[in-house]
């Protein structure tokens, strides 16, 4: 009877131990003047993706091997032009445009859902490496993005639309038709 | 003459005949039946073994497309500490955490409008949105290398930043400056080969 006591208050306390603890909120967050970036990407494509990355996991002590299994999860990949490099040839009266590339990429963690997983209660998840994976899972999808094109190629045409409609009012308020071109930088 | 055993041979040997007795189908017409079969073997066996891979199933899968129209102005990065206590104010452990936030506009709020030989841009508040709060989890380390559920801690976070940083003067200002710097360098050289007699006035936020 003794041992059964003591067996459930050890179980209880492993449960415990796992869970999640109400915090109260206490910060302190530095400002890093030195490392503000001025930016002006104009943001014309957002994309959810739902992808998967492998993730391992070693056994405690490593003995036991690892686990191997798929995390499916939700990325968001933003695509857009750098403003700061228009062009404008006055005597051509060509605007260049600069070609739309990812300008923000991340991934959900609330969406995180783990496939194929053997439940073995002596693996550990290591949060670094899982994060790591994920990150590495993410690199991979800008690049199948970028292989593609066809994001690309749509953020872009959003981009050139809204710059054209400013130009085009500029145009309108000077009462001129607007006589400017549009190519690629 | 006939006897019984003679009789009885007799039968049997007619009964193996016909128990051996195959059908008279020429080579021919063998050679293609086994092909069929063979092939639907293959296919049938291809179809059985084949594993659908999971990965390849739903990697890439793009759910939403959405059109946006921001103009991303300042990034500010940051590192944090957040402090955990227990019920009885005391500290039970803290973690660090590094990230950014980028401050934005709506490209499609600029407004556009002529006074004396001057175009006057308008531009709305900068601002920032949840969405544009960026924890990198990696950045998370806890002191005391104590577990914790992974959306908590990021929700916990942000919520950090953006109080820190929504009403942050400082970093507003530089936001808005920077706005203000892009607008102006893109539109004045259109504006000038227009006509050489206007000039460019960019106003942030408020009119007052």
């Amino acid at each position: 009877m003794k041992k059964i006591n003591l067996m459930k208050i050890v179980i209880l306390t492993l449960i415990l131990s796992f869970s999640v603890i109400g915090c109260k909120k206490s910060s302190t967050t530095e400002f890093s003047v030195e490392e503000i970036k001025k930016l002006s990407e104009l943001r014309t494509l957002e994309c959810t993706f739902k992808t998967v990355a492998d993730i391992e996991d070693k056994a405690i002590l490593g003995v036991l091997g690892t686990r191997k299994y798929f995390v499916q999860y939700n990325a968001k990949i933003v695509v857009g032009v750098d403003m700061r490099k228009i062009e404008y040839d006055e005597g051509k009266k060509t605007l260049y445009i600069p070609k739309a590339e990812i300008v923000f990429a991340n991934y959900d963690t609330s969406s995180i859902d783990e496939k194929d997983k053997n439940a073995f209660l002596f693996f550990s998840i290591d949060q670094a490496r899982r994060n790591s994976l994920l990150s590495e899972s993410l690199e991979e999808l800008k690049k199948n993005v970028v292989d593609n094109e066809y994001l690309l190629r749509q953020g872009q045409q959003l981009a050139e639309n809204q710059i054209r409609a400013i130009v085009n009012e500029l145009y309108t308020i000077a009462g001129k038709e607007p006589d400017l071109t549009y190519a690629l930088k | 003459m006939e006897t019984n055993e003679s009789k009885n041979n007799g039968t049997n040997v007619e009964n193996e005949k016909k128990a051996l007795k195959l059908p008279n189908l020429p080579v021919t017409k063998l050679i293609p039946l086994a092909i069929i079969v063979g092939v639907v073997v293959v296919v049938t066996s291809a179809i059985a073994f084949s594993k659908p891979s999971i990965k390849k199933s739903i990697t890439s899968i793009m759910q939403n497309q959405t059109t946006i129209s921001q103009l991303s102005a300042l990034k500010v990065p940051y590192g944090g500490i957040y402090i955990e206590k227990n019920e009885k104010g005391e500290e039970t452990n803290r973690f660090l955490y590094k990230g950014d936030v980028t401050y934005t506009i709506d490209f499609n709020n600029i407004r556009i409008s002529e006074g004396n030989k001057t175009i006057k841009v308008e531009i709305p508040n900068v601002g920032i949105k949840r969405e544009n709060v960026v924890i990198e989890p990696k950045s998370i380390k806890w002191i005391n290398n104590h577990r914790y559920n992974t959306q908590k801690l990021m929700d916990i976070c942000t919520e950090d930043i953006l109080q820190q940083y929504e009403t942050n003067s400082d970093t507003k200002k530089l936001a808005e400056e920077s706005v203000s710097d892009t607008i102006k360098n893109f539109i004045t050289p259109i504006v000038r080969g227009i006509d050489k007699r206007y000039i460019v006035e960019v106003h942030v936020g408020e009119e007052k």
